[in-house]
Protein backbone atom coordinates (compact mmCIF):
# COMPACT_ATOMS: atom_id res chain seq x y z
CA UNK A 1 0.00 0.00 0.00
CA UNK A 2 2.57 2.70 0.53
CA UNK A 3 4.42 1.33 -1.97
CA UNK A 4 2.08 2.27 -4.13
CA UNK A 5 1.03 5.37 -2.93
CA UNK A 6 5.15 6.13 -2.88
CA UNK A 7 5.09 5.57 -6.93
CA UNK A 8 3.29 8.66 -7.33
CA UNK A 9 4.43 10.73 -5.07
CA UNK A 10 5.62 13.28 -7.58
CA UNK A 11 4.46 15.20 -9.07
CA UNK A 12 0.76 14.11 -8.81
CA UNK A 13 1.27 12.59 -5.22
CA UNK A 14 -1.82 11.33 -2.96
CA UNK A 15 -1.35 14.45 -0.30
CA UNK A 16 -3.14 12.84 2.35
CA UNK A 17 -0.68 11.54 4.51
CA UNK A 18 2.19 13.54 3.28
CA UNK A 19 0.13 16.77 3.85
CA UNK A 20 -0.50 16.01 7.60
CA UNK A 21 1.28 19.04 8.60
CA UNK A 22 -0.88 21.57 6.01
CA UNK A 23 -3.33 19.22 7.67
CA UNK A 24 -2.55 20.12 11.28
CA UNK A 25 -2.25 23.70 10.61
CA UNK A 26 -5.39 24.32 8.67
CA UNK A 27 -7.34 22.31 11.54
CA UNK A 28 -7.31 25.70 13.67
CA UNK A 29 -9.06 27.30 10.87
CA UNK A 30 -11.57 25.04 9.79
CA UNK A 31 -12.44 24.52 13.43
CA UNK A 32 -12.99 28.54 14.13
CA UNK A 33 -15.27 28.40 11.37
CA UNK A 34 -17.35 25.54 13.35
CA UNK A 35 -20.52 26.88 14.49
CA UNK A 36 -20.80 27.58 18.15
CA UNK A 37 -23.62 25.77 20.57
CA UNK A 38 -25.90 28.33 20.30
CA UNK A 39 -25.88 28.28 16.63
CA UNK A 40 -26.31 24.95 16.15
CA UNK A 41 -29.40 24.33 18.70
CA UNK A 42 -30.85 27.49 16.61
CA UNK A 43 -30.37 25.73 13.64
CA UNK A 44 -31.72 22.38 15.00
CA UNK A 45 -34.46 23.87 16.49
CA UNK A 46 -35.42 25.88 12.96
CA UNK A 47 -34.89 22.50 11.05
CA UNK A 48 -36.72 20.13 13.59
CA UNK A 49 -39.79 22.61 13.54
CA UNK A 50 -39.60 22.80 10.07
CA UNK A 51 -39.86 19.31 9.81
CA UNK A 52 -42.69 18.73 11.94
CA UNK A 53 -45.13 21.34 10.26
CA UNK A 54 -44.18 18.99 6.82
CA UNK A 55 -45.32 15.91 8.30
CA UNK A 56 -48.56 17.52 9.49
CA UNK A 57 -48.56 18.71 5.67
CA UNK A 58 -47.70 15.61 4.51
CA UNK A 59 -50.67 13.82 5.03
CA UNK A 60 -51.11 11.96 0.99
CA UNK A 61 -47.93 10.64 0.00
CA UNK A 62 -46.98 12.74 -3.33
CA UNK A 63 -44.40 12.14 -5.74
CA UNK A 64 -43.37 13.76 -8.93
CA UNK A 65 -44.90 17.05 -9.85
CA UNK A 66 -47.37 16.75 -7.50
CA UNK A 67 -45.14 17.09 -4.64
CA UNK A 68 -43.26 19.96 -6.04
CA UNK A 69 -46.71 22.13 -6.59
CA UNK A 70 -48.01 21.56 -3.00
CA UNK A 71 -44.73 22.28 -0.78
CA UNK A 72 -44.99 21.06 2.66
CA UNK A 73 -46.26 24.15 4.56
CA UNK A 74 -42.80 23.59 7.14
CA UNK A 75 -40.47 24.82 4.65
CA UNK A 76 -42.32 28.11 4.37
CA UNK A 77 -41.47 28.87 8.26
CA UNK A 78 -37.72 28.84 7.47
CA UNK A 79 -38.46 30.47 4.02
CA UNK A 80 -40.14 32.85 5.85
CA UNK A 81 -37.22 33.48 8.24
CA UNK A 82 -35.14 33.37 5.27
CA UNK A 83 -37.08 35.84 3.76
CA UNK A 84 -37.14 38.50 6.58
CA UNK A 85 -33.34 38.56 6.30
CA UNK A 86 -33.06 38.57 2.03
CA UNK A 87 -35.98 40.84 1.35
CA UNK A 88 -34.52 41.89 -2.20
CA UNK A 89 -34.26 38.47 -3.44
CA UNK A 90 -38.13 37.73 -2.48
CA UNK A 91 -39.58 41.25 -3.56
CA UNK A 92 -40.44 39.96 -6.90
CA UNK A 93 -41.62 36.29 -6.10
CA UNK A 94 -43.93 37.63 -3.15
CA UNK A 95 -45.52 40.74 -5.18
CA UNK A 96 -46.40 37.83 -7.92
CA UNK A 97 -48.06 35.57 -5.48
CA UNK A 98 -49.77 38.59 -3.97
CA UNK A 99 -51.53 39.49 -7.03
CA UNK A 100 -52.16 35.88 -7.96
CA UNK A 101 -54.09 35.70 -5.48
CA UNK A 102 -55.52 38.96 -5.29
CA UNK A 103 -56.89 38.02 -8.94
CA UNK A 104 -58.68 35.05 -7.80
CA UNK A 105 -56.29 32.78 -10.05
CA UNK A 106 -54.95 30.62 -6.82
CA UNK A 107 -57.53 27.75 -7.97
CA UNK A 108 -55.16 27.98 -11.14
CA UNK A 109 -51.89 28.03 -9.99
CA UNK A 110 -51.23 24.44 -9.86
CA UNK A 111 -49.33 24.64 -12.78
CA UNK A 112 -46.85 27.18 -11.43
CA UNK A 113 -46.17 30.70 -11.89
CA UNK A 114 -45.67 30.09 -15.83
CA UNK A 115 -49.09 28.76 -16.45
CA UNK A 116 -51.03 29.11 -19.53
CA UNK A 117 -53.64 30.07 -16.86
CA UNK A 118 -52.62 33.10 -15.29
CA UNK A 119 -54.08 35.61 -17.09
CA UNK A 120 -51.49 37.90 -19.19
CA UNK A 121 -52.65 41.10 -17.62
CA UNK A 122 -52.42 40.26 -14.19
CA UNK A 123 -48.82 39.35 -14.90
CA UNK A 124 -48.30 42.57 -16.50
CA UNK A 125 -49.92 44.29 -13.32
CA UNK A 126 -47.85 42.63 -11.08
CA UNK A 127 -44.74 43.43 -12.27
CA UNK A 128 -45.61 46.90 -12.35
CA UNK A 129 -46.53 47.54 -9.09
CA UNK A 130 -44.35 44.66 -7.00
CA UNK A 131 -42.34 46.56 -4.25
CA UNK A 132 -45.55 47.71 -2.48
CA UNK A 133 -47.15 44.43 -3.13
CA UNK A 134 -43.72 42.71 -1.70
CA UNK A 135 -44.92 45.13 1.37
CA UNK A 136 -47.96 44.20 2.41
CA UNK A 137 -46.88 40.23 1.24
CA UNK A 138 -44.65 39.99 3.88
CA UNK A 139 -46.53 41.26 5.88
CA UNK A 140 -49.85 39.22 5.68
CA UNK A 141 -47.90 36.57 5.77
CA UNK A 142 -50.60 34.03 6.38
CA UNK A 143 -51.69 33.64 2.85
CA UNK A 144 -50.75 30.10 2.95
CA UNK A 145 -51.42 29.39 -0.90
CA UNK A 146 -49.13 31.80 -1.49
CA UNK A 147 -46.50 31.17 0.51
CA UNK A 148 -46.04 27.79 -0.82
CA UNK A 149 -45.81 29.42 -4.53
CA UNK A 150 -42.94 32.01 -3.43
CA UNK A 151 -41.19 29.17 -1.64
CA UNK A 152 -41.21 27.49 -5.12
CA UNK A 153 -40.16 29.94 -7.02
CA UNK A 154 -36.87 30.82 -4.16
CA UNK A 155 -36.24 27.12 -4.13
CA UNK A 156 -35.85 27.13 -7.65
CA UNK A 157 -32.68 29.61 -7.25
CA UNK A 158 -31.69 27.95 -4.65
CA UNK A 159 -31.62 23.93 -5.22
CA UNK A 160 -28.07 22.65 -6.23
CA UNK A 161 -27.82 19.45 -8.80
CA UNK A 162 -31.31 19.80 -10.45
CA UNK A 163 -32.48 20.44 -13.78
CA UNK A 164 -33.80 24.31 -12.09
CA UNK A 165 -30.86 26.10 -14.61
CA UNK A 166 -33.34 25.70 -17.70
CA UNK A 167 -36.21 26.07 -15.56
CA UNK A 168 -35.32 29.28 -14.00
CA UNK A 169 -34.43 31.23 -17.47
CA UNK A 170 -37.32 29.47 -18.99
CA UNK A 171 -40.48 28.21 -17.15
CA UNK A 172 -39.74 29.03 -13.26
CA UNK A 173 -41.39 32.77 -13.62
CA UNK A 174 -40.76 36.16 -14.44
CA UNK A 175 -40.59 36.90 -10.72
CA UNK A 176 -37.22 34.08 -10.34
CA UNK A 177 -35.83 36.63 -13.57
CA UNK A 178 -36.78 40.00 -11.89
CA UNK A 179 -35.18 38.44 -8.33
CA UNK A 180 -31.83 38.21 -10.05
CA UNK A 181 -31.59 42.13 -10.35
CA UNK A 182 -33.63 43.17 -7.66
CA UNK A 183 -34.91 45.87 -9.65
CA UNK A 184 -38.64 45.24 -9.45
CA UNK A 185 -40.48 47.45 -12.58
CA UNK A 186 -40.35 46.13 -16.27
CA UNK A 187 -42.35 49.95 -16.79
CA UNK A 188 -40.55 52.16 -18.89
CA UNK A 189 -37.29 52.73 -17.52
CA UNK A 190 -36.59 56.51 -17.50
CA UNK A 191 -33.37 58.62 -17.33
CA UNK A 192 -34.34 62.22 -16.61
CA UNK A 193 -31.11 64.63 -17.20
CA UNK A 194 -31.59 68.14 -16.89
CA UNK A 195 -29.33 71.64 -16.48
CA UNK A 196 -30.30 75.11 -15.72
CA UNK A 197 -28.27 78.60 -15.85
CA UNK A 198 -28.94 80.32 -12.74
CA UNK A 199 -28.01 83.82 -12.32
CA UNK A 200 -27.80 86.10 -8.95
CA UNK A 201 -26.09 89.43 -7.74
CA UNK A 202 -25.62 87.50 -4.45
CA UNK A 203 -23.27 84.41 -5.08
CA UNK A 204 -22.26 83.42 -1.80
CA UNK A 205 -26.19 83.17 -0.42
CA UNK A 206 -27.42 82.03 -4.00
CA UNK A 207 -24.39 79.05 -3.42
CA UNK A 208 -25.07 78.10 -0.11
CA UNK A 209 -28.87 78.35 -0.54
CA UNK A 210 -27.95 75.79 -3.97
CA UNK A 211 -26.17 72.97 -1.74
CA UNK A 212 -28.62 73.55 0.99
CA UNK A 213 -31.33 72.41 -1.60
CA UNK A 214 -29.14 69.59 -3.15
CA UNK A 215 -29.02 68.52 0.45
CA UNK A 216 -32.42 68.82 1.10
CA UNK A 217 -33.21 65.94 -1.75
CA UNK A 218 -30.12 64.20 -0.86
CA UNK A 219 -28.91 64.58 -4.02
CA UNK A 220 -25.25 63.63 -4.42
CA UNK A 221 -22.91 65.66 -6.03
CA UNK A 222 -21.07 63.95 -8.76
CA UNK A 223 -18.56 66.75 -10.44
CA UNK A 224 -17.80 70.72 -9.35
CA UNK A 225 -16.13 73.45 -10.89
CA UNK A 226 -15.82 76.76 -9.99
CA UNK A 227 -14.15 79.56 -11.18
CA UNK A 228 -13.29 82.75 -8.38
CA UNK A 229 -11.57 86.11 -8.89
CA UNK A 230 -8.22 85.83 -6.97
CA UNK A 231 -5.21 87.90 -6.42
CA UNK A 232 -5.68 92.17 -7.16
CA UNK A 233 -7.83 94.52 -6.22
CA UNK A 234 -11.01 94.80 -8.56
CA UNK A 235 -10.16 91.15 -10.25
CA UNK A 236 -14.09 90.93 -9.87
CA UNK A 237 -14.54 93.28 -12.57
CA UNK A 238 -13.16 91.06 -14.93
CA UNK A 239 -13.76 87.76 -13.82
CA UNK A 240 -17.23 86.57 -12.21
CA UNK A 241 -17.38 84.03 -10.05
CA UNK A 242 -19.11 81.29 -11.78
CA UNK A 243 -20.20 77.28 -10.52
CA UNK A 244 -21.21 75.01 -12.80
CA UNK A 245 -21.86 71.50 -10.59
CA UNK A 246 -23.17 68.24 -11.95
CA UNK A 247 -25.79 66.54 -9.14
CA UNK A 248 -27.11 63.13 -8.85
CA UNK A 249 -30.95 63.68 -8.04
CA UNK A 250 -32.88 60.59 -6.47
CA UNK A 251 -35.61 60.82 -9.57
CA UNK A 252 -38.67 61.24 -7.19
CA UNK A 253 -37.50 64.68 -6.38
CA UNK A 254 -35.92 65.05 -9.32
CA UNK A 255 -38.98 68.05 -9.80
CA UNK A 256 -38.76 69.59 -6.55
CA UNK A 257 -35.32 69.90 -7.23
CA UNK A 258 -35.49 71.85 -10.31
CA UNK A 259 -38.28 73.51 -8.69
CA UNK A 260 -36.32 74.62 -6.03
CA UNK A 261 -33.66 76.34 -7.94
CA UNK A 262 -35.99 79.25 -7.95
CA UNK A 263 -34.91 80.08 -5.11
CA UNK A 264 -31.74 80.20 -5.61
CA UNK A 265 -31.74 82.85 -8.10
CA UNK A 266 -32.55 84.40 -11.32
CA UNK A 267 -33.29 80.77 -13.51
CA UNK A 268 -32.73 82.20 -17.10
CA UNK A 269 -32.72 79.01 -18.78
CA UNK A 270 -34.26 74.98 -18.32
CA UNK A 271 -33.07 72.43 -20.32
CA UNK A 272 -34.83 68.74 -19.52
CA UNK A 273 -34.77 65.30 -21.12
CA UNK A 274 -35.77 62.02 -20.60
CA UNK A 275 -34.66 58.99 -22.27
CA UNK A 276 -36.05 55.77 -22.36
CA UNK A 277 -33.86 53.25 -21.94
CA UNK A 278 -36.11 49.98 -21.33
CA UNK A 279 -35.00 48.26 -24.65
CA UNK A 280 -30.91 48.50 -23.55
CA UNK A 281 -32.18 47.83 -19.97
CA UNK A 282 -34.17 44.51 -20.98
CA UNK A 283 -31.32 43.62 -23.71
CA UNK A 284 -28.39 43.66 -21.07
CA UNK A 285 -30.80 42.00 -18.38
CA UNK A 286 -31.37 39.33 -20.79
CA UNK A 287 -27.14 38.91 -21.66
CA UNK A 288 -26.91 38.78 -18.00
CA UNK A 289 -29.14 36.07 -17.70
CA UNK A 290 -27.69 34.13 -20.52
CA UNK A 291 -24.25 34.28 -19.40
CA UNK A 292 -25.18 33.11 -16.02
CA UNK A 293 -26.77 29.93 -18.04
CA UNK A 294 -23.83 29.58 -19.82
CA UNK A 295 -21.39 30.26 -16.42
CA UNK A 296 -23.77 27.55 -14.96
CA UNK A 297 -23.55 24.63 -17.54
CA UNK A 298 -19.56 25.47 -17.93
CA UNK A 299 -18.86 24.68 -14.39
CA UNK A 300 -20.99 21.68 -14.22
CA UNK A 301 -19.11 20.45 -17.44
CA UNK A 302 -15.90 21.26 -15.17
CA UNK A 303 -17.20 19.05 -12.64
CA UNK A 304 -17.32 15.79 -15.05
CA UNK A 305 -13.90 16.91 -16.96
CA UNK A 306 -11.52 14.33 -16.51
CA UNK A 307 -8.31 15.56 -18.52
CA UNK A 308 -6.15 18.08 -16.96
CA UNK A 309 -6.48 20.11 -20.48
CA UNK A 310 -10.35 19.59 -20.57
CA UNK A 311 -9.91 21.51 -17.22
CA UNK A 312 -8.16 24.10 -18.60
CA UNK A 313 -10.37 24.78 -21.44
CA UNK A 314 -12.89 24.90 -19.67
CA UNK A 315 -11.55 27.26 -17.61
CA UNK A 316 -10.43 29.33 -20.01
CA UNK A 317 -13.93 29.77 -21.27
CA UNK A 318 -15.50 30.59 -17.69
CA UNK A 319 -12.80 32.92 -17.45
CA UNK A 320 -14.68 34.77 -20.30
CA UNK A 321 -17.89 33.88 -19.68
CA UNK A 322 -17.28 35.28 -16.20
CA UNK A 323 -15.36 38.46 -17.30
CA UNK A 324 -18.50 39.37 -20.21
CA UNK A 325 -20.83 38.54 -17.08
CA UNK A 326 -19.37 40.76 -14.63
CA UNK A 327 -19.07 43.58 -16.94
CA UNK A 328 -23.08 43.27 -18.01
CA UNK A 329 -23.47 43.23 -14.39
CA UNK A 330 -21.65 46.81 -14.40
CA UNK A 331 -23.58 47.97 -17.18
CA UNK A 332 -27.10 46.95 -15.48
CA UNK A 333 -26.04 48.62 -11.92
CA UNK A 334 -24.97 51.94 -14.04
CA UNK A 335 -28.40 51.61 -15.87
CA UNK A 336 -29.55 51.36 -12.64
CA UNK A 337 -28.09 54.33 -11.33
CA UNK A 338 -28.76 56.08 -13.50
CA UNK A 339 -32.51 55.04 -13.89
CA UNK A 340 -32.55 55.76 -9.87
CA UNK A 341 -30.63 59.48 -10.09
CA UNK A 342 -31.04 61.80 -12.56
CA UNK A 343 -28.71 64.34 -13.50
CA UNK A 344 -28.77 67.76 -12.81
CA UNK A 345 -26.28 70.43 -14.23
CA UNK A 346 -26.61 73.70 -12.64
CA UNK A 347 -24.91 76.51 -13.50
CA UNK A 348 -24.68 79.32 -11.08
CA UNK A 349 -23.28 82.97 -12.67
CA UNK A 350 -22.61 85.88 -11.03
CA UNK A 351 -23.69 89.09 -12.27
CA UNK A 352 -23.84 92.63 -11.45
CA UNK A 353 -27.64 93.24 -12.75
CA UNK A 354 -30.38 90.79 -13.36
CA UNK A 355 -31.78 90.47 -16.63
CA UNK A 356 -35.09 92.78 -16.64
CA UNK A 357 -38.60 92.03 -15.81
CA UNK A 358 -39.58 91.82 -19.55
CA UNK A 359 -43.22 89.92 -18.88
CA UNK A 360 -44.71 93.44 -19.87
CA UNK A 361 -45.43 94.06 -23.39
CA UNK A 362 -47.41 96.97 -23.95
CA UNK A 363 -46.39 99.80 -26.49
CA UNK A 364 -45.61 102.11 -23.86
CA UNK A 365 -43.59 99.75 -21.41
CA UNK A 366 -41.63 98.65 -24.51
CA UNK A 367 -41.16 101.82 -25.38
CA UNK A 368 -39.98 102.86 -21.98
CA UNK A 369 -37.43 99.73 -21.85
CA UNK A 370 -36.16 101.26 -25.15
CA UNK A 371 -35.84 104.88 -23.86
CA UNK A 372 -33.65 103.44 -20.36
CA UNK A 373 -31.77 101.23 -22.65
CA UNK A 374 -30.60 104.33 -25.11
CA UNK A 375 -29.87 106.11 -21.89
CA UNK A 376 -27.91 103.24 -20.31
CA UNK A 377 -26.03 102.76 -23.63
CA UNK A 378 -25.04 106.45 -23.64
CA UNK A 379 -23.91 106.64 -20.26
CA UNK A 380 -22.25 103.37 -20.50
CA UNK A 381 -20.14 104.73 -23.96
CA UNK A 382 -19.57 108.11 -22.05
CA UNK A 383 -18.08 106.17 -18.65
CA UNK A 384 -15.99 103.95 -21.53
CA UNK A 385 -14.58 107.15 -23.52
CA UNK A 386 -13.62 108.51 -20.28
CA UNK A 387 -12.25 104.92 -18.98
CA UNK A 388 -10.19 104.38 -22.72
CA UNK A 389 -8.47 108.01 -21.99
CA UNK A 390 -7.20 107.76 -18.51
CA UNK A 391 -6.46 104.25 -19.46
CA UNK A 392 -4.31 105.58 -22.38
CA UNK A 393 -2.59 108.72 -20.40
CA UNK A 394 0.98 108.44 -21.54
CA UNK A 395 -0.32 108.37 -24.68
CA UNK A 396 -2.12 111.98 -25.16
CA UNK A 397 1.32 113.18 -23.04
CA UNK A 398 3.01 112.12 -26.06
CA UNK A 399 0.29 113.33 -29.01
CA UNK A 400 0.56 116.76 -26.65
CA UNK A 401 4.10 117.41 -27.02
CA UNK A 402 4.00 116.32 -30.55
CA UNK A 403 1.05 118.58 -31.12
CA UNK A 404 2.84 121.49 -29.14
CA UNK A 405 6.34 121.06 -31.24
CA UNK A 406 3.85 121.20 -34.23
CA UNK A 407 2.03 124.19 -33.41
CA UNK A 408 5.32 125.78 -32.29
CA UNK A 409 7.13 125.14 -35.63
CA UNK A 410 4.00 126.31 -37.55
CA UNK A 411 4.20 129.56 -35.98
CA UNK A 412 7.95 129.76 -36.80
CA UNK A 413 7.69 129.65 -40.41
CA UNK A 414 4.46 131.90 -40.80
CA UNK A 415 6.81 134.48 -38.60
CA UNK A 416 9.99 133.77 -41.20
CA UNK A 417 7.21 134.56 -43.98
CA UNK B 1 -37.29 5.24 15.42
CA UNK B 2 -39.42 7.60 12.99
CA UNK B 3 -38.68 9.86 9.90
CA UNK B 4 -38.30 12.78 12.98
CA UNK B 5 -35.88 11.49 14.70
CA UNK B 6 -33.84 9.85 12.11
CA UNK B 7 -33.83 13.96 11.03
CA UNK B 8 -32.95 15.02 13.92
CA UNK B 9 -30.24 12.63 14.24
CA UNK B 10 -28.86 12.98 10.61
CA UNK B 11 -28.78 16.82 11.46
CA UNK B 12 -26.68 16.48 14.74
CA UNK B 13 -24.73 14.24 13.22
CA UNK B 14 -23.56 16.53 10.09
CA UNK B 15 -24.53 20.05 10.62
CA UNK B 16 -21.16 20.82 12.02
CA UNK B 17 -19.44 19.41 9.12
CA UNK B 18 -21.76 21.09 6.56
CA UNK B 19 -21.99 24.42 8.34
CA UNK B 20 -18.30 24.49 8.39
CA UNK B 21 -18.00 23.68 4.73
CA UNK B 22 -20.40 26.31 3.88
CA UNK B 23 -18.93 28.63 6.44
CA UNK B 24 -16.07 29.30 4.29
CA UNK B 25 -17.31 30.09 1.31
CA UNK B 26 -20.55 32.24 3.18
CA UNK B 27 -20.92 35.13 5.83
CA UNK B 28 -22.42 33.11 9.35
CA UNK B 29 -26.01 34.32 8.17
CA UNK B 30 -25.75 32.85 4.90
CA UNK B 31 -24.08 29.70 6.10
CA UNK B 32 -26.70 29.09 8.47
CA UNK B 33 -29.29 29.40 5.87
CA UNK B 34 -27.08 27.06 3.46
CA UNK B 35 -27.43 24.37 6.13
CA UNK B 36 -31.16 24.76 6.24
CA UNK B 37 -31.80 24.81 2.30
CA UNK B 38 -29.66 21.75 2.22
CA UNK B 39 -31.24 19.57 5.35
CA UNK B 40 -34.36 20.84 4.34
CA UNK B 41 -34.15 20.02 0.71
CA UNK B 42 -33.42 16.42 2.00
CA UNK B 43 -35.71 16.22 4.10
CA UNK B 44 -38.63 16.94 1.64
CA UNK B 45 -36.69 14.43 -0.92
CA UNK B 46 -36.77 11.70 1.45
CA UNK B 47 -36.23 9.42 -1.39
CA UNK B 48 -33.32 10.67 -2.93
CA UNK B 49 -31.52 9.28 0.24
CA UNK B 50 -32.85 5.84 -0.56
CA UNK B 51 -30.06 5.22 -3.11
CA UNK B 52 -27.25 6.93 -1.12
CA UNK B 53 -25.18 4.89 0.58
CA UNK B 54 -23.17 7.73 2.00
CA UNK B 55 -25.66 10.70 3.67
CA UNK B 56 -22.81 12.71 4.53
CA UNK B 57 -21.27 12.68 1.15
CA UNK B 58 -24.54 13.34 -0.35
CA UNK B 59 -24.71 16.57 2.14
CA UNK B 60 -21.54 17.92 1.73
CA UNK B 61 -21.66 17.76 -2.12
CA UNK B 62 -25.27 19.43 -1.86
CA UNK B 63 -23.98 22.03 0.34
CA UNK B 64 -20.55 22.58 -1.53
CA UNK B 65 -23.15 23.26 -4.67
CA UNK B 66 -25.48 25.69 -2.85
CA UNK B 67 -22.83 27.72 -1.87
CA UNK B 68 -21.33 27.56 -5.13
CA UNK B 69 -25.13 28.73 -6.82
CA UNK B 70 -25.02 31.36 -3.76
CA UNK B 71 -21.61 33.03 -4.48
CA UNK B 72 -22.42 32.92 -8.51
CA UNK B 73 -26.13 34.47 -8.51
CA UNK B 74 -23.94 37.64 -6.63
CA UNK B 75 -26.56 38.66 -4.19
CA UNK B 76 -23.92 37.95 -1.38
CA UNK B 77 -21.04 39.64 -0.59
CA UNK B 78 -17.53 37.69 -2.11
CA UNK B 79 -15.73 37.10 0.66
CA UNK B 80 -16.76 34.70 3.60
CA UNK B 81 -15.80 37.04 6.71
CA UNK B 82 -13.68 36.36 9.30
CA UNK B 83 -15.21 35.33 12.64
CA UNK B 84 -16.05 37.93 15.02
CA UNK B 85 -14.09 36.78 17.31
CA UNK B 86 -10.83 36.22 16.15
CA UNK B 87 -11.19 40.02 14.83
CA UNK B 88 -11.17 41.24 18.07
CA UNK B 89 -7.91 42.59 19.75
CA UNK B 90 -5.98 40.35 20.95
CA UNK B 91 -6.97 37.54 18.88
CA UNK B 92 -4.85 34.73 17.97
CA UNK B 93 -3.01 36.15 14.70
CA UNK B 94 -1.83 33.00 13.74
CA UNK B 95 -4.82 31.16 13.98
CA UNK B 96 -6.24 34.50 12.43
CA UNK B 97 -3.93 34.35 9.67
CA UNK B 98 -4.41 30.57 9.01
CA UNK B 99 -8.47 31.01 8.81
CA UNK B 100 -8.03 33.81 6.01
CA UNK B 101 -6.10 32.00 3.93
CA UNK B 102 -8.81 29.11 4.06
CA UNK B 103 -11.04 31.22 3.61
CA UNK B 104 -9.19 32.92 0.32
CA UNK B 105 -8.76 29.46 -1.33
CA UNK B 106 -10.58 29.78 -4.56
CA UNK B 107 -13.81 28.24 -4.46
CA UNK B 108 -13.33 25.20 -6.41
CA UNK B 109 -10.93 24.10 -4.39
CA UNK B 110 -12.47 24.95 -0.93
CA UNK B 111 -14.38 21.32 -1.13
CA UNK B 112 -11.99 19.62 -2.10
CA UNK B 113 -9.06 20.79 0.66
CA UNK B 114 -11.96 20.37 3.67
CA UNK B 115 -12.47 16.90 2.65
CA UNK B 116 -8.95 15.73 2.61
CA UNK B 117 -7.41 18.15 4.90
CA UNK B 118 -9.75 18.17 7.56
CA UNK B 119 -11.98 15.14 7.29
CA UNK B 120 -9.57 13.05 6.58
CA UNK B 121 -10.60 11.57 3.09
CA UNK B 122 -8.61 10.06 0.02
CA UNK B 123 -8.45 11.82 -2.85
CA UNK B 124 -10.56 8.97 -4.36
CA UNK B 125 -12.94 9.70 -1.74
CA UNK B 126 -13.26 13.09 -2.15
CA UNK B 127 -14.16 12.65 -5.60
CA UNK B 128 -17.04 9.80 -4.46
CA UNK B 129 -18.29 12.85 -2.88
CA UNK B 130 -18.14 15.63 -4.92
CA UNK B 131 -18.93 13.38 -7.99
CA UNK B 132 -15.47 14.27 -9.73
CA UNK B 133 -12.92 12.04 -11.17
CA UNK B 134 -10.03 11.41 -9.01
CA UNK B 135 -7.68 13.12 -11.27
CA UNK B 136 -9.76 15.87 -10.69
CA UNK B 137 -9.23 15.93 -7.27
CA UNK B 138 -5.94 15.47 -7.65
CA UNK B 139 -5.34 18.81 -9.31
CA UNK B 140 -7.07 20.74 -6.95
CA UNK B 141 -5.50 19.08 -3.85
CA UNK B 142 -2.32 19.86 -5.96
CA UNK B 143 -3.09 23.79 -6.70
CA UNK B 144 -4.23 23.96 -2.70
CA UNK B 145 -1.64 22.49 -1.12
CA UNK B 146 0.63 24.79 -2.48
CA UNK B 147 -1.39 27.99 -1.80
CA UNK B 148 -1.98 27.16 1.85
CA UNK B 149 2.26 26.17 1.85
CA UNK B 150 3.03 29.29 0.30
CA UNK B 151 0.77 31.02 2.19
CA UNK B 152 1.31 29.29 6.03
CA UNK B 153 5.14 28.72 5.16
CA UNK B 154 5.59 25.63 4.63
CA UNK B 155 3.05 24.19 7.32
CA UNK B 156 6.20 23.56 9.50
CA UNK B 157 7.44 20.28 8.28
Amino acid sequence: MTDTRNMHNTPMEDPIELDAAIAERTKGAWDALSPDDEALARMEAAFMAAVADDAAAEQVPQSGDAAAKKRPAGRLWSFARWAARHKTQTAAAAALMLVLVAGGAVTSMQGGVNSATAPEGTLEATLQAPSNAYDAATESSDTNSGRVESGDVADTAREPESSTVDKSADTASKATVRESSAEPSVGDKLVYTASAHVVTTDYETARATLKEKAAAVKAKLESENESMPYGQEGARDSVRPTLMVTYRVPTESYETFLDSLSEVGTVVSRTSNADNISRTYSETDARVRSLQIQEESLEKMLKKAESIDDMLTIEDQLQDVRSQLEAAKNELSRMDTDIAYSKVTVTLADVTELPGDESDTSFLAQLGRAAAGALKGFVELLEGIVLFVVGTWPLWIVVAVVAVVLAVRKKRRNRDR
Amino acid sequence: MDDAEKLAKLFREHAPSVYRLCRSYLGPDEAEDAVQAVFLSMAANPQRLDGVANVQAYLIRSAANHCKNVLASARVARRAPMPAELEAPGGDAGLREAVSVVLALPDDLKDCAYLAFYEGHTSAEVGDILGLPASTVRSRLVRARTILQEELGGGQR
